[in-house]
This record gives C-alpha cells, sequence and structure tokens, in this order.
C-alpha cells in the first residue's frame, strides 16, 4: 500500500483553508480497557477543541485518563466511541498507513522517557523520521547537523544516547 | 589366497580407486598384512596413502618381486602386453604361478600366462539387488523424515528467536511508529534481521556438517583417503544450498513475528516496559 501523498495532503490542505482554525478536535471520545470481564473506564466522552497557536496542558490526578486522552488524539490508539479530528479530518477513517503520514507529518511526540533508540547514534535518531518522511539521506543528514548544533549537541553527533547526560 | 598375514601384495593402480577397492585394502591391513609394493600404469593418480602399513613403490617388472599375489585396482586399463619391455608380459613371467587378482571386471586381462586370475568383483543376484534397492529406499525415507523434522525444528527455533527479538523492542516499534514509521518497513526489519540470521546460520552449519562428515568418514577409512573420495563441486553446490535454504526457511519463520510487530498499536507497544 502507497500512501498518495499529494492526494492527502491536498485534502488536508482544503481542510485547513476552512473558516474554522480547530486543529484537533474530539467529540465525546470514550474508551473502555476489557481485562476479562472487568472493564476500566479510562474516558467517560471526553470533548475539546484546540486552535492552531494554543498552548496547553492537560493536567489531572494519576489515572485521570490523560495518556489515554494523548494516545487517542495523537493517534496511537482507536476511541471505543467518539470522534477525533485532526485538521477536519477523522482520524477513524484513515488506514495504518495514512495513521503513519499523519504522525509523521502533522504530530511531534514527545516522551517522558525520551525513546531514543538506544542503538543508533545520535545523528540516526535524529535522521530516522525524515528518512520516514522521505528526505534523501545526504539532505537529512545535513539538516540532523543543524538542528544537533542548534541546540547544542553538535559535538556528541556521533555518541550513543547512553553516552550523553540524561538532563 | 589365504590370510593375508605378514604377506606382500603387488598393487597394480591403474588410476583413481574407488571406495570399494579402498575398503578392500583397507580390510586387508587389519588382516595383518605387512606390505603394499605399488606400480603405476598410465595413471597420474598419486599413491594413495594408508596408514599402519609398509609402502613402497616399485616399477612394473619388479611388482611381484617378494609378493604373494598381484592385485590390479584403479579406473584404467592395464597396458597392451606387446608394449614395450619393461612391461606386463615381463611382470607375467616374473609372477609365474602367483594369483592375479581383479578388482573391476571392465579391467580385462586377455591373457596371463602362468598366472591363474581371479576376479573379485561379482555379478549381483535379482533378490541380492531387490534388497539393496528396498535398502536405499528405506534409507531415503528415513533421511527425508530426518531433514523435514529438522526444518520445521528449524522454523520453530527462528519464528521463536524473532518473536523474542520482536517483543525486546516493542519500545523501539512504538518510537518507530510515532515517527511515522509504515507498517511495511517494520516488517521488512525483521525480514532483513531474519534472513541474515539463516544466511549465517546456513553457512555456518553447513562447514560445520561438512567438517563432521568428513571426520567421521576418516575416522572410519582413515584421514589420508578422506580429501581423495571427495567431491568438491557438489560439497560447493551444497554449501549453497544450504545457505539458501536457510534464508529461505527465516524468512518463512519471520512471517509471523513480523506480521505481529508492525500490527501493533503503537500505544500498546509505547506502554510496555522492558
Amino acid at each position: 500500500m502507497i500512501v498518495d501523498r499529494e492526494k492527502l495532503q491536498a485534502l488536508f490542505q482544503a481542510a485547513a483553508d476552512e473558516a474554522t482554525r480547530c486543529v484537533i478536535r474530539a467529540v465525546n471520545v470514550k474508551k473502555v480497557y476489557r481485562m476479562g470481564s472487568q472493564e476500566t473506564h479510562a474516558l467517560r466522552g471526553a470533548t475539546l477543541d484546540i486552535y492552531r497557536g494554543e498552548y496547553l496542558s492537560i493536567m489531572g490526578p494519576s489515572g485521570s485518563g490523560k495518556t489515554t486522552l494523548f494516545n487517542m488524539i495523537g493517534a496511537l490508539q482507536k476511541p471505543t466511541s467518539g470522534k477525533v479530528y485532526i485538521d477536519q479530518v477523522d482520524i477513524a477513517q484513515l488506514d495504518t498507513d495514512e495513521l503513519a503520514w499523519l504522525r509523521c507529518h502533522k504530530i511531534g511526540y514527545v516522551f517522558q522517557t525520551f525513546n531514543l533508540i538506544q542503538v543508533m547514534t545520535c545523528l540516526e535518531n535524529v535522521t530516522l523520521p525524515m528518512a520516514f518522511a522521505g528526505l534523501d539521506s545526504d539532505a537529512a543528514r545535513d539538516k540532523a547537523v543543524r538542528i544537533l548544533k542548534l541546540v547544542g549537541l553538535g559535538h556528541r553527533a556521533l555518541h550513543k544516547p547512553a553516552e550523553l547526560s540524561g538532563g | 589366497m589365504g590370510p593375508p598375514l605378514d604377506r606382500t601384495i603387488g598393487v597394480i593402480q591403474t588410476g583413481a580407486l574407488d571406495e570399494a577397492e579402498v575398503r578392500l585394502i583397507r580390510y586387508l591391513i587389519e588382516g595383518g598384512l605387512q606390505k603394499l609394493q605399488w606400480t603405476q600404469v598410465s595413471s597420474e593418480t598419486p599413491v594413495p596413502q594408508f596408514p599402519g602399513i609398509d609402502e613402497s613403490v616399485a616399477p612394473l617388472d619388479a611388482v611381484a618381486r617378494d609378493a604373494s599375489c598381484l592385485l590390479v585396482v584403479g579406473s584404467g586399463p592395464l597396458p597392451e602386453m606387446t608394449a614395450k619391455p619393461p612391461g606386463l608380459a615381463q611382470l607375467f613371467e616374473g609372477a609365474a604361478g602367483k594369483v592375479l587378482a581383479l578388482t573391476r571386471s571392465e579391467a580385462h586381462v586377455s591373457a596371463a600366462p602362468g598366472l591363474s586370475i581371479v576376479e573379485l568383483a561379482r555379478e549381483l543376484s535379482p533378490e541380492e539387488i531387490a534388497k539393496m534397492d528396498e535398502d536405499r529406499r528405506n534409507a531415503r525415507f528415513r533421511t527425508n523424515w530426518i531433514v523435514l523434522i529438522s526444518l520445521v525444528v528449524t522454523i520453530a527455533g527462528i519464528a521463536n528467536a524473532m518473536l523474542m527479538s520482536v517483543t525486546e523492542r516493542f519500545r523501539e516499534i512504538g518510537t518507530m511508529k510515532c515517527l511515522g514509521a509504515l507498517s511495511g518497513f517494520i516488517r521488512w526489519v525483521f525480514f532483513v534481521e531474519s534472513s541474515l540470521m539463516g544466511a549465517v546460520g546456513g553457512a555456518v552449519g553447513a562447514c560445520l556438517g561438512a567438517l563432521f562428515s568428513m571426520a567421521v568418514y576418516g575416522f572410519t577409512y582413515g584421514f589420508g583417503t578422506v580429501l581423495i573420495s571427495m567431491d568438491f563441486v557438489r560439497l560447493t553446490v551444497f554449501l549453497l544450498l544450504s545457505v539458501i535454504a536457510g534464508v529461505v526457511l527465516s524468512i518463512i519463520a519471520a512471517i509471523y513475528p513480523a506480521s505481529v510487530a508492525s500490527s501493533m498499536v503503537p500505544a500498546h507497544a509505547l506502554r510496555t516496559n522492558v
């Protein structure tokens, strides 16, 4: 299955040009985890709109469903019921490869535990998503070096994540 | 001819020895043979070395000296009687009264005046041929079974190893999926890993297997004969075949683990802590 990137991009473009500037819209999102006969309601109908340019933090006690909500609107998991729209596109209608495109081009994740790939160097870790995005290796390399220099890691580009400071 | 104990045999070598001839000579040596006196006719094949026996090389007309009998071995023909001396005629003259043993019926000796000819090769009766055929069929059946079972075990083993490798990398798979890796890419990674493993395993296994068979052959028939009786073309073909088989089998074995990895929901993959 090959993603028709141009078509998909046009779809997102048209949607973005619409009057509303809503980037993420969640409508009555529910998530139920089933462990045998036991049901855990992680989300009981969350509805929210997030607009372009907004800086938002979601807070709550442990077990209140922050991660589940993050998984839903980050297209990492399908909700039990309810709809999630990213740039007006219902992500339930996308297949796995289109979801991969969405994660690659529309969403940036920052993980609590970094989730760097330990066997790869810093440079390779940075170039990995660019390879998924279809950038050729030389351009990706240049860009990655530029980014690493920007955050002050230019001199450690060929070190493995374990050899860097954790801070 | 009587028991070979403490005797000398004159061996006329006409070419490469086959396995039956090698075994015959080893059998004679085990019977207590004292000396092998070789001579070569129309042959570039080196005189084979047998452990535990006194060996010497003599010219054709002197090979019967001190020998209690003559043995003709090898793939080539004997020279003409009329060849210029010293030839077969002179040999037979000096060996009058002795036994001339032939291992191959096709190595015809038209006339050996004064010698009694013994043909060691004999025609098999139909019952014997039928029995040998059946033995061979049974052996092939057993071999096929063993090969089949070992292939199944191989697939199970590789699939297990690949599943381990997938579970080990749940988080990495999740991270890659978050970064936008296509399912096909994840599948491809595991197929590459598996086929590399199969290629290396196949090559190492084939080499070890060849060495093991050579060692077994050496212990059974003597190490001097290992290299003589080896077929290097077939050995190479089998080495290549086993590498190909390793790659194909490990790709088959990786189908399930790779699909597990590629169809994983990224949220699940991220949650697991290994």
